[in-house]
């Protein structure tokens, strides 16, 4: 992508760049009236660009095929009103309607996908023994296993992590750690990468580097 | 067309299963009250509260934007948040400390109102209650700004971030460091324990949330329902346990049936 040439291009990127350091500013710095002035108007601008796309939405999918004769589409659209009645006190107990039903059928529907992926896969996973005859293989088949067996007792609630259950537990503990650690590692390498982004774009916007 | 679909069977049985198992556990905890263990994160919000006082600051709770109530894996977090939540309100209306939330989830909205509303009741101090201790606003990046705002301008001497969390965990985190505030985590989401964890004085490792949320309601159907659980883990580690013992000499029979 070369540098824009149109002269709205050109303002939004000086707009992008200024707003970037108005927020930087604070970790920089500390907390100013410029970090405050973008983080309010990055809060309404996205806020606005919400209502706008949820509106869109409803009038998409629900007000459009209601006036075309699609006269099922008033279920959503009054359950969607009822929300609104937490507004007014004296009818705040309607509310609880749409969102009793929004519990409900989200859960009933999650319970099919959960099951399978997340315990029987990761059963079968772990017990598949490996083909080779590798001992690196083999190792891991005996980690995985232990790391398993023991994370899953360290979530047992009901129990305290005490007699038989105390060296089990602790070693779940530190499979969790390492686990949480690789996490971590990953993802700090992932914020430094879009930092890196932000400091080019800093760099491509003054020209220094090209776009 | 088949009533069972192939390579679901398993499935159907362990769902089976697993719901007797609740089914039982909840029946029988009318009469014998379970109890879950002891959990540091919870025994530390009464002192999150008294430093809350002792500071003359604001308790901030905020239950991260990914636990919508129609999302199966991230519904039962913040209803699990809310239980939390009620809690904290009551020990906040006894020190008479403020306390806030934010809040991006515009449909557990009525429910977090209701029980900070109903925890002012409990505690004889309803007129104390003002609405506008719930700061509503959605989506992700607002959110985040706005609750960094809120932290950098109002200082809260204790942050409780329970909940679904997405990537703001660790923007929380961090800025709740910044100022010094004493923080307690709790979350499911694996991709977000690292950075509770390493921010965070306490946390609440994933279904330690559930529990805690069972541990302060004393809701005996939930209290059975995790006992359930601990029996369904005790059947699971089993199972585990003797399949690789069998795949090790070759067995594949607990494979080929869980694969059913």
């Amino acid at each position: 992508m070369a540098y824009p040439t149109a002269t709205l291009d050109v303002i939004g990127l000086w707009v992008g760049w200024f707003l970037m350091l108005m927020i930087y500013s604070y970790p920089l710095y500390k907390e100013n009236v410029a970090y405050r002035a973008a983080e309010h108007m990055f809060i309404g601008v996205t806020l606005a660009i919400t209502i706008i796309t949820n509106f869109s939405n409803v009038m998409r999918m629900c007000i459009t095929p209601l006036t075309q004769g699609n006269i099922l589409m008033i279920v959503p659209l009054v359950l969607g009103l009822l929300m609104f009645t937490m507004l007014i006190p004296e009818y705040r107990w309607l509310s609880r309607y749409p969102v009793a039903l929004l519990v409900g059928a989200g859960f009933g529907l999650g319970i099919r996908g959960t099951i399978k992926p997340n315990l029987q896969d990761a059963i079968i996973d772990t017990i598949t023994a490996p083909t080779g005859g590798a001992m690196i293989d083999w190792f891991n088949y005996l980690y995985v296993a232990v790391g398993l067996i023991c994370s899953i007792m360290y979530f047992m609630l009901t129990f305290e992590h005490s007699g038989p259950l105390k060296a089990p537990t602790r070693i779940g503990r530190l499979f969790i750690m390492v686990g949480l650690g690789a996490y971590f590692g990953n993802t700090v390498l992932f914020r430094f990468t879009m930092l890196t982004g932000r400091a080019q774009y800093f760099l491509q916007v003054l020209k220094l580097i090209p776009m | 067309m088949a009533i069972i679909v192939e390579g679901r069977l398993m499935t159907f049985i362990l769902m089976i299963i697993f719901f007797v198992l609740m089914y039982y556990f909840m029946s029988i905890n009318k009469e014998q009250q379970y109890t879950i263990r002891a959990m540091p994160a919870l025994q530390a919000i009464p002192e999150a509260v008294g430093r809350a006082a002792e500071m003359g600051r604001p308790v901030l709770w905020t239950p991260g934007i990914s636990g919508a109530l129609n999302n199966s894996s991230q519904g039962p977090q913040i209803l699990a948040a809310i239980s939390i939540l009620e809690y904290l309100t009551e020990e906040c209306v006894k020190a008479g400390v403020h306390l806030q939330a934010i809040v991006p989830l515009p449909d557990a909205l009525p429910l977090i109102e209701e029980t900070m509303r109903t925890a002012y009741l409990r505690e004889g101090k309803p007129e104390e209650f003002n609405p506008d201790q719930i700061t509503f606003i959605s989506e992700q990046s607002p959110y985040l700004s706005a609750t960094l705002g809120y932290m950098q301008r109002y200082e809260p001497a204790s942050n409780i971030f329970v909940g679904g969390f997405y990537y703001e965990s660790v923007v929380l985190g961090e800025a709740g460091n910044h100022i010094g505030a004493m923080q307690i985590g709790g979350t499911n989401n694996t991709h977000q324990m690292p950075f509770l964890v390493a921010t965070c004085d306490y946390m609440l490792l994933a279904e330690e949330l559930f529990a805690a949320g069972a541990a302060i309601s004393q809701n005996r159907d939930m209290l059975g329902s995790i006992k359930g659980e601990d029996f369904m883990k005790v059947i699971l580690v089993a199972i585990t346990g003797v399949g690789f013992i069998l795949g090790a000499l070759n067995i594949t029979i607990i494979a080929d049936l869980l694969g059913m």
